[in-house]
This record gives C-alpha cells, structure tokens and sequence, in this order.
C-alpha cells in the first residue's frame, strides 16, 4: 500500500468511527501537510461527512414495501409447478407401467424385444425340414467352410426354382434369422449335393436345417418350410 | 447491526415457513437498501424478490443451512452491481430530476435528492463499500468479507467516496 493510501484508509476508517486513538493521531499528523485529508478532518470534526448524511437518510425514509404476498405467491407457484410436474411424470410411468404390463401379456414385448436385440437370449432349438432342389445351389469357394454353401449359395438360389424357394432365399436374406440360417446349411451334411467331381448335383435332397427359433421365428421358419415342401 | 442474525437456527421449521419469516424480518430494509443502491423502486423490489426466492432455492436444497443477514446483503449488493454495470455498459445515465421518482414524495427533500445524485455518481464498488458500511451498518471488516476484499480496501473506498460526495453535493449546493 502506498503511503497515501494508508491515509486514505485511516480517514475511511474515522469516517466509519473505527479508528482507533494512535491512528486518528498519525492521520490528524499526515492532515497537517495534506490539504484533502484536512479537508476530510474538517468535515468530520463539523459532522458535515456524506457519511452521515447516509446514514441519516436511512432513518429519515418511511417507504415500506410489502413483498410477502408476491414472494410467497412466487414460492407456492413454484411448488406448485414442481408438484404438477410430479403428478404429470407420476401419470406418464403409471401410463408406461400399464402398457408395458400389456405389451408383456400379450406378448409383444416379446416379439418387439427379438426384433431389437434378437440374439441376446437363447431361443428355443427347433427342427424343420427343407427338401431344396440340388440344382438351386451353387458351388462356392471352400473358403469358410470345407463343405459348406456360404450365403452366396443361398442368395443366388433362382427364383426361377419355384415360388417357394425363391420366397425362401428372399426372406433369408431380410430375415433376422438370417446369420443363423447360412450357418445351419454350413453346418449340414451336403456332400449328397456335389457329384464325385464336386461339381453340383442335379438331385434334389433334403436338407435338415436346424434353427434357432423364437415362437416368431417358428411362424415364420415354419411357413417358410411349409411352403419350400414339395 | 445485527450481523450475526442467523434464520437457520429454528430446524424445525420447512423451507417455505423459514423463507416467510425471513422476508418478514428483512424486507422492507433489504428494500430500502437496493432502491438507495439502484435508484429505482420498482426494480429494486424485483432485485429483493429475486434474493429471498433464491434463498427459498437454498434452503430447499440444504435445510439444516444458516442464512445471515449478510448473505442476503450480499446478494442484493451483487444483484445492485450488476445492474448498474448492464445500464452503464448500455449507456444509460439517470437524469438527476429523475432521480426522485425513486423515491416517495414525503421522501424528496432537497438533502435527500442530492444525496441520492452523490451517490450516483459513485463507482459500483465505493458506492457498494458506503452502503454497507454508513447504510447497513457493517463494519469495514464485515463489508469486506461481503464484498470479498480486504478491510483496508473497504476504507479506503468510502475514503475516495466520500471525497466524489462531497464535491457532488457541494456543486449543487
């Protein structure tokens, strides 16, 4: 602090009455030589200091505002806001419990959950059988597995084969079961498909294919197994 | 000045009895003090409704909190500050015959006008230092803990204040 502004501290500090008797002395010295600081002095030793003419202003004022009923009136509107709130988000989960209940009776919440995440429980095995046409596959290269079609084979399946198959490699391919289907035909025995040269075949065989189904998937795979019979 | 007054010391009371008994109790020198800070009544009852509502706010949040009267001049000092600091940064000056339409006409002698133009042509922070200290009643060292500085600053604020008054009133006078 500079040496001024220690006096300017000491005339706030006789202006606020807080100065003691050693600091009204030193700054009564400095005042001497300081013709604002004397000026402060005078002002106070007169009772002219703004000071108190705030202070006296403060207990000269009748203004008595009441603000109770609006605070007030602000607070209850404020709970009263929150409380709507909970009773509107209190009716929307007893609205969502309700329709959850019902989707889960129904079994839709079932069907919706399969269509979302369809491999994350383990469906029911189910068996069908599916008698393809030899001819509806073509060979591809062993590379994923030794004797097996991969779904290159199935989606090339013509449609020309009939409708039945061609609805088959259709909904195999948009179908959820999708993945497990191309495994299941990898899987199967399919040496009966390939001549001796391993070259395709034109005999028709029936292939078992073996699904993991959901009851959905049943009705679908087993529509679609319906219809591939000849 | 009753600085160590302290709201939260009845527990047993809910946020909203508290914040009732606590706007009975301060309003209207809470009231007063803002529209001395801002000149202008209208607004400082929005400045005082806007401290006690986020009083409500914290006792809401914490209950077992203590509120002093201190944390509510402070508030109003900071909401004051900001005020004045918005209409200065627009450029707005009151125009001193408007000054007394602050305040009620029993209230408009000639000293108190010139007052109430003295101190607005105070800085934010000296007029903050001469509010709470010659207004509310604080002490140097009390201000300073509301206005987060040092005692010495305060005094020295009201210092120069005092100074900027002083030839103020004695242009218009």
């Amino acid at each position: 602090m500079r040496n001024h502004d220690r006096y300017e501290s000491l005339a706030g500090a006789i202006a606020l009455g807080e100065a003691t008797f050693e600091e009204r002395e030193a700054f009564v010295a400095h005042a001497a030589d300081c013709a604002l600081c004397r000026q402060d002095l005078a002002d106070e030793a007169a009772g002219r200091s703004p000071l108190a003419a705030v202070s006296s202003a403060r207990d000269e004022e009748t203004w008595r505002p009441s603000l109770d009923r609006a605070i007030v009136a602000r607070i209850r509107e404020k709970s009263s806001k929150r409380s709507n709130f909970a009773v509107g988000a209190l009716g929307w989960a007893a609205a969502l419990s309700i329709a959850v209940n019902v989707a889960f009776v129904t079994g839709l919440t079932g069907q919706v959950s399969n269509l979302l995440n369809p491999t994350t429980e383990a469906p029911p095995i189910t068996s069908f059988g599916i008698r393809l046409p030899a001819q509806t596959f073509a060979r591809v290269p062993r590379a994923t597995h030794p004797r097996g079609f991969a779904l290159a084979a199935v989606g090339r399946a013509p449609r020309s084969a009939g409708p039945a198959l061609g609805s088959f490699s259709a909904t195999l391919a948009k179908a959820p079961i999708h993945e497990s289907a191309v495994a299941a035909v990898q899987a199967a025995d399919i040496s009966d498909l390939l001549d001796a040269n391993g070259t395709r075949s034109n005999r028709s065989v029936a292939i078992e294919i073996t699904l993991p189904c959901n009851d959905a998937r049943i009705a679908t795979c087993g529509a679609l197994a319906r219809d591939a019979r000849p | 000045m009753n600085s160590v007054y302290v709201l939260g010391i009845d527990r047993s009371l809910d946020a909203e009895a508290r914040i009732e008994r606590l706007v009975g109790d301060h309003q209207t020198k809470l009231a007063r003090y803002v529209r001395r800070f801002v000149n202008d009544a209208d607004l400082a009852l929005d400045v005082v409704q806007d401290v006690f509502f986020s009083a409500y706010k914290m006792l809401r949040a914490d209950p077992t909190r203590p509120l002093t009267a201190g944390w509510l001049y402070k508030t109003a000092t900071n909401h004051s500050i900001t005020y004045l600091r918005k209409k200065k940064r627009r450029g707005e000056t009151l125009p001193l015959e408007e000054v007394s339409s602050a305040f009620r006409t029993d209230e408009c002698s000639a000293v108190s006008l010139d007052l109430a133009a003295a101190l607005a042509s105070l800085g934010e922070e000296q007029l903050a230092c001469v509010m709470l200290t010659s207004y509310a009643g604080y002490s140097s060292a009390e201000a300073a803990l509301i206005l987060g500085t040092s005692a010495d600053a305060v005094r020295q604020r009201v210092c120069r204040a005092m100074r900027t008054m002083r030839k103020s009133l004695g242009e218009r006078a």
